[in-house]
């Protein structure tokens, strides 16, 4: 549920503002499994700054923390 | 875009990116004289020695920018489609006039804001305007709460349990 009240925030946010809409979960930095943890969030944010007008959620991200 | 296209006209834009020194700069607090250098284009049709000329010049930036945005674009939607991100063309208000409302904080509180305000405020507005948003303007927020509390309209109805937090940040 948490998942969904999110997830609708930030997509309806997205859609009032024209924007395009992304979720990055802890999967997506999980997807070259643990030991690289660290590349792969490197690569990931290195991807995600060519984005322009696009509304972001990382979701579940406090697991990291 | 057309690959090859785009790698001849960038060898052109490379090759054809020519220096002028202006010889009689003179500065009048040292009396000395400097050359001074101008960057820029001019088109290979006209004489080989006419030196940077501004009308090639401006068109060469102008190229140069739209490439820029053609590129941007493209990487964008590249980084999109890698993540799994959605296309949002054009504004649709709906979604967000269905989301209900909650205040944020205490609801006893006489300054007591509400979610959709607080996002109104920092980020729609800031963000829907032409240029960069000004002071105030919002580029992230954490949404928070623990497990359970988020549940997709709740507050409005009745007073939660725990609060939902909503935290601006600018950056």
């Amino acid at each position: 549920m948490k998942y969904f009240f999110q997830t609708t925030i930030c997509e309806a946010l997205s859609e009032r503002m024209g924007w395009d809409f992304l979720v990055i979960d802890t999967a997506t930095f999980l997807a070259d499994g643990l030991t690289n943890v660290a590349a792969r969030i490197r690569y990931v944010f290195d991807r995600l700054l060519f984005l322009r007008k696009c509304v972001i959620l990382f979701d579940e991200i406090e697991e990291f923390w | 875009m057309n690959p090859d296209a785009m790698d001849r006209t960038l060898s052109w834009i490379e090759s054809q990116l020519s220096l002028d020194i202006i010889p009689n700069y003179c500065d009048p607090e040292s009396m000395q004289c400097y050359g001074k250098s101008l960057r820029g284009w001019s088109s290979p049709h006209l004489t080989p020695d006419i030196g940077v000329q501004g009308w090639s010049t401006a068109q060469t930036i102008t190229c140069v920018s739209n490439m820029r945005r053609v590129l941007t674009e493209l990487m964008h939607d590249d980084v999109l489609e890698e993540f799994g991100g959605k296309k949002n063309a054009g504004t649709k208000t709906s979604s967000w006039e269905r989301l209900l409302n909650s205040d944020i904080g205490s609801s006893s509180s006489p300054d007591v804001r509400t979610l959709k305000d607080v996002i109104e405020d920092r980020i729609i507005v800031p963000f829907s305007q032409t240029g960069d948003p000004s002071i105030g303007a919002s580029y992230s927020a954490i949404l928070f709460g623990p497990p359970g509390t988020a549940k997709v309209c709740i507050p409005i109805l009745y007073t939660p349990l725990v609060s939902i937090f909503l935290l601006l940040t600018s950056s």
